[in-house]
């Protein structure tokens, strides 16, 4: 699968600065927020002063800010660091009332504390800011911690409530015109789809994300929302549209010199050759990322690749390499597990040193002194040992349980994607063949009726040619009319109630423009703007030039009306002419007019000819309004 | 005086056959036809011609672009369009980038001619789906609050006439004008379109 999990984290470590516009607090929450802070632990205190010494500016504003700002670049790799650091800097703003900077505090808390999974705490830091920037009515750092609070929300599975979120958000944005949060918001959006395999879904917004970071030359953004889209294809199995989507966003990334992003793009286009089953350009990529991986530290990703190495050399037969890049593999796994153990042991003894110096006041105040502290020790050595035990079994747990529902999910999702894959396909291949119509056989058929119309105008003393060349030249034409309709009434834009009436009207005066006929409209001055469905309309229009056809070639008609009424119930229009008519026997041998009587019929429709010879005929057409609205 | 034509058509036979209808007929004059859109930008500046009918299709450069190149150097010419079908997406472009006509290649010979010389006097066609995407545009333009030019009411009741399939004569009827005027409001309409899309493509390259 692809690597999903790692690029939401890296966009928002790369734009969560910029969401701290105008950050500011209200007084209100001050102390209840102060009192939730964490002490400085002895062993980070010279980290912090090392921070505030480079920072030192005679404006505490400046120092405040440039603290944060360093703060800012540990939220997702260093817990305490930035915590605190955020705690620091929150502390100076707050003596100097600096309302941005106490907001821009609270925000890199809640960021730090989402990053070690702390969601209950990060939600409280974001609600805080939150309420103080619509205190301060900070539309746009609003919409930034809104958004966040949703991804806060995805990130525990709870869909409905991010959604919410992030709606409010983009109306915020909208409303500012920022596009740029636009931009970053839809690919929030369509990430939470995907969790919610809802691809397709995703697969809207990751486009809408990317046309607009394109629109705003937005490099990296568009770099994002193209390596999202080129994930969606590839679990859809269509490898080419991956991979074309995947190229982009490589490309961009080289051109941003990112070499983190980089090794995940190279990763991410072995992982699609690798589902296509061309495992030696997939080994080819994989190993250009784990030389970047492995230069920059990025040592997670480095031990994933690996992986797939090994299963590339094992697709190709080579089982030796396999078997070494499997232990490369493992190695680097484990020594993760233990870097990741012995961070939870630094932790622990973080929290033994505060407990610990809480002890010793405790102790000097009795005369028990030595004995009680001599005691105290060795019990928390024992609390220390269980504090690892613990925290060991967790971890196992975890990895467990995880493993076993990632499994899981995968499984549905590669059902679902399945599914989804043949639909996509159908409506695909549909609008590929509507281009290709389109294309060349609209530039074909226009050739034909091109070149037919110099035969036939060359041909007036061959009467033999004539005819024919004729009857070429109007059978071009007509196809390449219907082709037009067709394509046309494909595009969803253009299948309205208010397009079609126009469409009419101006078919019906371009066409009776060459003949000495009198036309008269009575349309209604207003039409109810709805989507209707493409068989109607393309029923509907086909009735209207069949009646022109008619009316032109075999009525002799002076006057035309064409009538058109909308009701609440009912769509429905009328074509009289003043022509010869017909008899009822001449419509039942049947022509145009029988077809279109049933197939009106059969969409539920009504339709109606009648006719007094040698005075007028009148169609007309009747359809529910409720039937042909699309909804 | 004749009224000088230019082709660009990479369609041999539709090029020679246009050639010849336009050379055979009284009034008109073809100077040249082009295969591609790589010649054409070259030479055709300095004939300085009337009108150059284009073709959108073509190898290399499309018409569009070609468009685009051509249009800022050859002050007096008017640029036609030539389509197999109404694409709406491409005529609108083509409209952008600074053409003032467009016809299918479905139109009869003579209606061509008269085609060449409405667009010469100063006409521009507009269909209801045209007139939809500029009413569009100009909103969406006047919502970036970039300097844009912006339409006269009388434009927009135009627009708004065409967009429900009205043609000229009924419009000009309605609003008891001349279809001389309605043409006048039209090229109007087109010129400002020009002018947006070339100031919010400086705006994205030289932001304020």
């Amino acid at each position: 699968m692809m690597l999903k999990q790692w690029l939401p984290a890296f966009l928002f470590v790369c734009l969560s600065p910029i969401a701290i516009a105008q950050p500011a607090i209200a007084q209100k929450s001050n102390t209840a927020i102060v009192s939730t802070f964490i002490p400085i632990p002895d062993s980070l205190q010279s980290f912090v002063d090392a921070a505030v010494h480079k920072c030192n500016n005679k404006l505490d504003s400046v120092k405040a800010n440039c603290i944060l700002d360093e703060g800012y670049t540990y939220n997702s790799l260093h817990y305490m660091k930035a915590v605190c650091l955020g705690e620091k800097g929150y502390l100076i703003a707050q003596q100097i009332n600096n309302k941005t900077l106490m907001g821009k505090a609270l925000m890199l808390l809640g960021y730090a504390h989402f990053w070690k999974s702390n969601y209950d705490q990060a939600l409280s830091y974001y609600l805080s800011a939150l309420t103080i920037y619509q205190q301060q009515k900070d539309k746009k750092s609003e919409a930034y911690a809104l958004k966040d609070i949703g991804i806060l929300y995805d990130k525990n599975g709870r869909r409905k409530d991010a959604k919410g979120y992030y709606i409010a958000s983009m109306n915020i944005f909208k409303k500012l015109n920022d596009e740029v949060g636009i931009a970053d918001l839809d690919a929030e959006i369509g990430t939470s789809y995907e969790y919610d395999n809802d691809a397709k879904e995703a697969l809207k917004y990751y486009y809408q994300s990317y046309f607009l970071n394109k629109k705003l030359n937005s490099d990296m953004g568009s770099s994002y929302s193209s390596d999202y889209i080129a994930a969606v294809y590839s679990g859809w199995g269509q490898y080419d549209s991956a991979l074309y989507y995947e190229k982009i966003s490589l490309d961009l990334r080289i051109k941003l010199k990112d070499e983190h992003t980089i090794s995940i793009g190279l990763n991410n286009m072995g992982e699609i050759y690798f589902a296509k089953k061309d495992f030696k350009i997939a080994l080819d990529y994989f190993k250009r990322s784990t030389v970047l991986s492995k230069k920059s530290g990025f040592v997670d990703l480095e031990q994933y690749s690996y992986d797939y190495i090994a299963k590339c050399y094992g697709e190709l037969g080579d089982y030796k390499n396999a078997f070494e890049f499997q232990n490369l593999h493992n190695r680097i796994k484990d020594s993760i597990f233990n870097t990741s153990r012995s961070k939870q042991l630094i932790e622990l003894q973080t929290k033994y040193e505060t407990e610990k110096k809480d002890n010793q006041i405790k102790t000097l105040q009795s005369q028990t002194e030595i004995n009680n502290l001599l005691i105290k020790e060795q019990n928390l050595n024992v609390e220390k040992r269980n504090y690892l035990l613990i925290a060991l079994a967790l971890l196992l747990l975890m990895l467990i349980t995880g493993t076993y529902f990632w499994i899981n999910k995968q499984k549905l999702k590669n059902q679902l994607a399945k599914e989804k894959a043949i639909k996509e396909t159908e409506e695909n291949e549909r609008l590929r063949i509507a281009k290709d119509i389109h294309d060349d056989l609209g530039s074909g058929l226009s050739k034909i009726n091109f070149l037919s119309e110099i035969i036939y105008s060359k041909s007036e003393l061959l009467p033999e040619i004539r005819h024919s060349s004729e009857s070429v030249k109007e059978t071009a034409k007509k196809m390449i009319e219907n082709m037009r309709d067709l394509i046309w009434a494909l595009n969803p834009d253009n299948t309205t109630l208010p397009n079609l009436v126009a469409r009419m009207r101006e078919y019906t005066t371009d066409y009776l423009e060459d003949f000495p006929i009198e036309l008269t409209y009575s349309f209604p001055d207003t039409i109810p703007n709805r989507p209707i469905n493409k068989e109607y309309h393309r029923e509907l229009f086909m009735i209207v030039k069949e009646s022109l056809n008619n009316i032109s070639k075999h009525s002799k008609a002076t006057k035309v009306l064409f009538g058109i009424s909308i009701t609440n119930s009912h769509f429905s229009y009328t074509i009289r002419d003043n022509g010869i008519g017909f008899s009822e026997k001449t419509v039942k041998k049947g022509n145009g007019l029988r077809n279109m009587n049933s197939r009106i019929n059969a969409l539920g429709g009504e339709f109606e000819v009648s006719s007094q010879p040698n005075e007028f005929t009148v169609i007309n057409v009747t359809v529910p309004l409720q039937k042909i609205i699309e909804t | 005086m004749k009224i000088k034509v230019g082709i660009v058509e990479d369609e041999k036979q539709i090029r020679e056959s246009l050639m010849i209808l336009i050379n055979g007929s009284e009034g008109f004059s073809c100077v040249n036809g082009y295969e591609n859109a790589e010649d054409a930008i070259k030479e055709i500046p300095s004939l300085f011609l009337d009108v150059v009918l284009m073709d959108i299709h073509l190898p290399g450069k499309n018409g569009i672009e070609c468009i685009t190149e051509l249009k800022p150097v050859c002050a007096g010419t008017q640029f036609m369009m030539c389509t197999a079908f109404e694409d709406t997406e491409s005529v609108f472009n083509a409209l952008k980038a600074g053409a003032t006509g467009y016809l299918t290649k479905t139109t009869q010979p003579s209606k061509i001619l008269d085609a060449i010389v409405e667009v010469k006097n100063g006409g521009s066609p507009m269909s209801s789906n045209i007139a939809r995407k500029i009413v569009s545009s100009f909103q969406k333009e006047n919502n970036q609050n970039v300097e844009l030019q912006k339409l006269s009411e009388r434009e927009q009741e135009i627009l708004e006439h065409l967009s429900k399939g009205l043609r000229y004569k009924e419009i000009a009827d309605i609003l008891s004008i001349s279809t001389e005027t309605v043409r006048t409001h039209i090229r109007n309409i087109y010129e400002k379109l020009q002018v947006n899309s070339r100031t919010e493509a400086l705006n994205k390259v030289f932001p304020k």
